[in-house]
């Protein structure tokens, strides 16, 4: 792989790790809080947790390793960067409230 | 520019042609300019066709702001209001936003990436007409006195037969979903127009900041745009022949269309977004000398625009009584968008900062599009926050909110781009006396017409209102918002005498007008019909101000590859999609009806189901795929190698999976995804929404479940085969293969519906939707059977040689992605038969 | 289409009579001048930029694009998230009203487990009590909203939601459908009145009770052409008919407003309305009985007035 190819992923791959994340909590979210009520609230707090930290981390690596070589350094780190912010954003909704209902 | 020995079998020469190059690009005259498939003629048809639905458009919006001009105004009544402000929202965001600007990507994205042409010309013919017959369909529907009046966003059950009987939804439905088809088909197109077809050494990183915002947003239609299409073809299954997907009654719910709509309508208003701000950042550092500012920090806002704008769709549901919880993650999500957009606005602040800004007609829009834009940004995070929507939604401090983004976001720069491009469609200047006065009248106009709509909205008038009491505090509002709406049109109008009398009278355009650094000023914008004698090596992200050998030659003459023509036939440079490197030649159509003739099988086919007249239906399905078939009918063109000049022998359309065909496949891969992912997303909605429907439904059988899933695997499995086969040129085994492969894809059609059978689609939402799974997997397993008889049928009459395995290099492609299809639909068939449905 | 319910009461999400719009209210100004600070200071930086001051530096970007949105956003959502858990958090109701959306009027149920009190078009809230009103569809989407006391909630076919509401001010406020429902949406409305708590009780008693006897001879009259002309097929009024299709008209004479809060209730509104109702009001599902005799419709009216 080039460089310039592995810049390229380097600004995508944070992307869909959000999609992944945001996907997932939307999973998890509407499995505990549908008539269904698949899982508490606790599972959702552990589960929502674990995917958040994982995501997070997988975005940072973007930030604090950026691939080295060509022109677009600065994309794949500010990428990474907005995308990492916003997987704690999304995940923040989900400490603030103690139950579905708020 | 020599051209090789030419073999003798070579099927893909033109014998007989004028070998010249203005003689091979010509375009046709007089009628037969309709049978053109140049990406100028195409897009300019886009552009000219989006604006006359803008104006009619435009002319409702004057109606409505009309009637609401005085409380209990009798100018319109209610049905004919609800019909016009119906029509508003339709053709403003289906008809022009989207079309136009795919219109004037179509038209510049060649042109500024070094390209010829696009990559699928024919492909853009078809959308073209796709987009016009739908539109027509659309508009039509006032002829019949059967004009949409539940709205642009059709909520079910409104929509329904029981609440909206006759024609007028269905209008709507089959029209717009006929229309979408050319933005899908534009979408998949413009990706492969710049991954595959750039000037040598443009690599993404010297890329013009446009394409980057063209590629993303075609990304986005390609995932966006098919939620909508599922949520009408089921929607219209149910008006038609009364499959309950969202009978709360039956185990459906109306909110699944909610949920399918905003899938796609909030993604949409980004996609109408980033091309404008595409051409912003484009006009930009025109006028002020410098380039973009902060290039890597645009890409990055850009990219991320794209993801994080699939998730806010539940930010038009917050008091649809969603859990808190669900609230809480669209609200996050949806203030976090503001990053990235505020990344772009401060990029382009920078880059006026960077240079001595020229106060031309362009640069006031952009001004006008920045003020009026960040100000709706604004307002959009106010609308994040859950508690002030409950209150401002669907009150006119959205309609202020939603026109302050589209209009800032969209429509300034879509005027400042006619007058900075007018001379590529004219070959003349427009006035810069009057572009000032259009300015300032919708610049006024607009901000009278809207801004005081937040204040309506807050002092608590509702949205889609055909009247309102007096005496409520909203008299003077509505009054001085009317007045307005006039001047905004008194700005419209001024700029279409603009443009109408600049045609005539207008200064005629030198060369590179504006001193832009983009290669689509490379040539004098009167128009030759042709791009690029020779395709110039690219070094920079504005070729024009850092290779000054570019302009101080004539154009014709400038050096580059691919000069003259081999082979009589219409071509274009091939490029590896990251470095931007030569990688072959590719070929491009000539001028022909057979597009145009398979829209018009489609209008067929979609007028007679509006007329109920269903052996007409047939007649138009029938004459689509005989003009589908004699389009991909024809001799391959690989397999060979030609000089291109400046030192490259390449190959004629590559085998690989880099060539175009190949890129263009997966991209439709995409789309398709897309669609069976919004059925499978309406599956899981209704199994989790509604868990006592699901205990009722009926099993679906076990064992041609488990077929299918081997099926599937053995679809892939010989599609792969069959590529391995041509590609290694074993003419019978890739023949064989197949027709195995068309085999194994008829055999899952029948398990898949034998997994179903014992379910009855009408008696359940969860049973409609399983049944709209297979039946959607049927479709792609009948197309590929289709298509892998098609392949051997070609091969057996020679029209594919030894070399010429592109074809069933894609159909691997397409059988995996189809197979994977099968595969998870008979798991999800499983998982119901065993139980875990209910 | 002239009406005059202006002299109905407020619209308007400013003049606060209810919890939940007096803490938004809080959050829009805040949120507002917040947003106009935000707006005057990148015009100023387009100023500066325009005459090259601070050219093209990244740390604009940086501190414009990034550091100050993050900001801004963060305390935006987490102060709306405490205005959020303050509006809509689990309080326990003092009472429970259904409402259920019809094209286009509303159905109203006091207490609907428990006495079903049956009403329409009106609902009426005791002051500084939480209710919980639980939101329901027989047709179309429709949302209930009430600016002056809350946000809206949507009633939605086969589902039902719920909106505690806290009125904070005594008075008559007008609500009105905000998810458009088909022809006659925008003549779709409401009054919501707040009255003091220890006047509840009674005002509850009172509905429940039958429909009051016709006394003078022309309300005779009128009741007879009620229960012979075809109204009762669709009309509730206690103690004579039970039909569930059309509004609750028991106590009609006691509303203030005709036609889902649309006009004036006054004679001659009431009789343009029972003979001419298809031009008062488009879509509405009640045919127009332009047949009964001047005498009749008088006495009708006069019968209808009368039940208050």
């Amino acid at each position: 792989m080039s460089p310039l190819t592995r810049q390229i992923f380097a600004i995508a791959r944070p992307g869909l790790v959000w999609a992944v994340h945001f996907i997932a909590i939307y999973a998890l979210i509407s499995a505990a809080c549908a008539a269904r009520a698949l899982i508490g609230h606790p599972t959702l707090l552990v589960a929502g947790g674990v995917v958040t930290a994982i995501c997070a981390a997988l975005c940072l690596w973007s930030v604090l390793a950026p691939p080295s070589g060509a022109e677009l350094k600065g994309a794949a780190f500010w990428s990474g960067l907005i995308f990492a912010l916003a997987i704690l954003a999304n995940a923040s909704a989900l400490f603030l409230f103690q139950s579905c209902g708020g | 520019m020599s051209v090789t020995d030419t073999p003798t079998a070579y099927s893909g020469a033109r014998k007989g042609e004028d070998k010249s190059f203005e003689g091979v690009w010509d375009t046709p005259p007089g009628i037969r300019k309709l049978s053109s498939v140049s990406h100028r003629v195409v897009g300019r048809r886009f552009i000219y066709t989006g604006f006359v639905f803008f104006l009619i458009a435009g002319v409702l919006a004057l109606m409505v702001r009309t009637q609401l001009i005085v409380p209990g105004n009798t100018f319109l009544d209610l049905e004919t209001y609800n019909q016009v402000f119906t029509m508003h929202g339709t053709l403003m965001m289906f008809l022009f936003a989207i079309p136009i600007l795919e219109g004037f990507a179509v038209y510049l994205i060649p042109l500024m990436l070094g390209a010829r042409d696009l990559v699928f010309p024919r492909l853009g013919q078809f959308g073209y007409y796709c987009y016009l017959f739908g539109g027509i369909i659309v508009l039509s529907s006032f002829l019949f006195d059967a004009a949409p009046d539940s709205g642009w966003f059709m909520y079910v059950p409104l929509t329904t037969q029981a609440h909206t009987p006759g024609l007028s939804a269905d209008f709507w439905l089959i029209g717009i979903t006929f229309a979408e088809i050319a933005s899908v088909t534009a979408a998949v197109e413009l990706i492969v127009a710049v991954l595959c077809a750039r000037a040598p050494g443009m690599s993404l990183t010297k890329m013009p900041i446009f394409a980057w915002y063209i590629l993303i947003t075609a990304f986005m239609i390609a995932i966006g745009f098919p939620p909508l299409i599922i949520g009408s073809i089921l929607l219209e299954a149910e008006r038609l022949i009364g499959l309950p997907f969202f009978d709360p009654m039956l185990g459906g719910d109306p909110l699944l269309w909610q949920h399918l709509f905003w899938l796609f309508g909030h993604p949409e208003v980004y996609i109408i977004f980033l091309p404008a701000a595409g051409m912003v950042a484009t006009m930009l550092p025109t006028f002020v000398g410098k380039p973009l500012f902060g290039y890597g920090f645009a890409v990055a806002a850009v990219v991320s625009m794209g993801f994080i704008s699939f998730g806010l769709w539940a930010h038009h549901m917050f008091a649809t009584g969603l859990p808190i919880l669900s609230l809480s993650l669209f609200s996050a999500a949806s203030t976090m968008v503001a990053v990235p957009t505020a990344i772009q606005v401060f990029c382009f602040i920078a880059t006026l900062a960077s240079g001595r800004p020229k106060l031309t007609t362009p640069m006031l829009f952009i001004l006008g599009f920045l003020s009026i834009f960040v100000l709706g940004g604004l307002t959009g995070v106010m609308l994040a926050s859950v508690p002030f929507n409950w209150q401002a939604h669907d009150s006119y401090f959205v309609v202020a909110h939603l026109h302050y983004v589209l209009i800032g976001g969209m429509v300034f720069p879509l005027i400042g781009a006619f007058y900075y491009w007018a001379p590529h469609f004219t070959g003349r200047m427009m006035s810069e006396r009057l572009g000032r006065w259009v300015f300032g009248l919708m610049f006024v106009g607009f901000n009278t017409t809207f801004l005081l709509m937040h204040l309506t909205g807050m002092r608590g008038m509702p949205r889609r209102v055909a009247t309102y009491a007096e005496g409520l505090g909203w008299d003077r509002l509505n009054m001085l918002s009317s007045i307005g709406s006039y001047i905004l049109a008194a700005g419209i109008a001024l700029f279409v005498f603009d443009f109408f009398r600049s045609r005539r009278h207008g200064p005629p355009a030198p060369r590179n007008p504006w001193g832009a650094g983009t290669l689509e000023w490379l040539y004098p914008p009167v128009t030759p019909g042709f791009n690029f004698h020779a395709i110039p090596q690219v070094e920079s992200r504005e070729p024009l101000w850092d290779q000054p050998r570019l302009l101080d030659q004539e154009a014709h003459e400038v050096e580059g590859v691919m000069r003259g023509i081999r082979d009589g036939r219409r071509e274009t440079l091939g490029s590896d999609p990251v470095s931007g490197a030569p990688l072959y030649i590719l070929r491009l159509p000539h001028p022909t009806w057979i597009p145009m003739i398979a829209a018009a099988g489609l209008a067929i086919l979609f007028g007679a189901t509006l007329a109920s007249a269903y052996w007409l239906c047939a007649v138009g399905a029938a004459i689509a795929l005989v003009a589908f078939t004699l389009w991909a009918w024809e001799p391959s063109d690989s397999g060979v190698t030609r000089d291109a000049g400046m030192g490259h022998e390449l190959p004629v359309n590559l085998v690989d999976r880099r060539a175009h065909m190949h890129v263009a496949l997966v991209g439709t891969m995409l789309v398709l995804m897309a669609l069976f992912a919004s059925l499978i997303f309406g599956l899981l909605y209704l199994w989790n929404i509604r868990p006592e429907a699901a205990e009722t439904l009926t099993r679906p059988a076990l064992l041609p479940a488990v077929a299918a899933v081997v099926l599937g695997l053995a679809v892939a499995l010989f599609g792969q085969f069959t590529r391995r086969a041509a590609v290694a040129d074993r003419f019978a085994g890739a023949t064989v293969l197949s027709l195995v492969t068309a085999l194994a894809a008829l055999l899952s059609v029948a398990v898949l519906g034998l997994s179903l059978l014992p379910i009855d689609p009408w008696e359940s939402a969860l049973g409609a939707t399983l049944w709209a799974i297979g039946g959607f997997v049927a479709f792609l397993l009948i197309v590929l059977a289709y298509w892998a008889l098609f392949n051997a049928a070609r091969r057996v009459s020679r029209r594919m040689g030894p070399g010429q395995s592109m074809p069933d290099f894609n159909l691997a492609t397409f059988a995996k992605g189809v197979g994977l299809m099968v595969v998870v639909s008979g798991a999800f068939f499983i998982a119901g038969a065993m139980g875990g449905v209910g | 289409m002239d009406s005059t319910l202006g002299i109905f009461g407020s619209q308007d999400t400013s003049n606060i009579a209810g919890h939940g719009a007096g803490e938004t209210l809080w959050l829009t100004v805040i949120m507002s001048a917040a947003g106009v600070a935000i707006f005057l200071l990148v015009m100023v930086f387009i100023a500066l930029a325009w005459r090259g001051r601070g050219g093209g530096r990244t740390w604009w970007i940086v501190g414009g694009g990034v550091v100050f949105p993050v900001v801004v956003i963060g305390a935006l959502f987490v102060f709306s998230t405490f205005v959020l858990q303050s509006v809509a958090g689990p309080r326990p109701p003092a009472h429970v009203i259904e409402v259920t959306g019809k094209k286009f009027w509303w159905n109203v149920v006091y207490d609907p487990e428990g006495r079903a009190i049956r009403d329409a078009n009106e609902v009426v809230l005791p002051l500084g009590e939480p209710v919980e009103i639980r939101l329901k569809s027989s047709d179309v989407i429709h949302s209930f909203w009430i600016p002056s006391i809350a946000g809206k909630m949507d009633m939605i076919p086969g589902r039902v939601n719920t909106l505690t509401v806290t009125a904070t001010r005594e008075g008559r406020f007008r609500g009105q459908c905000a998810e458009f429902c088909g022809l006659a949406h925008p003549l779709m409305a409401f009054e919501a009145v707040v009255i003091p708590p220890e006047e509840y009780e009674a005002f509850l008693a009172d509905l429940e009770g039958d429909a009051r006897d016709a006394v003078t001879p022309q309300e005779r009259r009128g009741k007879e052409v009620f229960e012979t002309s075809g109204c009762i097929a669709c009309h509730r009024v206690a103690g004579i008919s039970d039909a569930r299709i059309g509004p609750d008209l028991t106590r009609l004479g006691q509303r203030a407003a005709l036609g889902a809060g649309m006009w004036e209730m006054n004679t001659g509104n009431l009789a343009g309305w029972i003979a001419d109702v298809g031009d008062m009001k488009p879509g509405a599902e009640m045919p127009s009985y332009n047949q009964l005799s001047g005498p009749d419709l008088r006495a009708l009216v006069a019968w209808l007035e009368s039940l208050t």
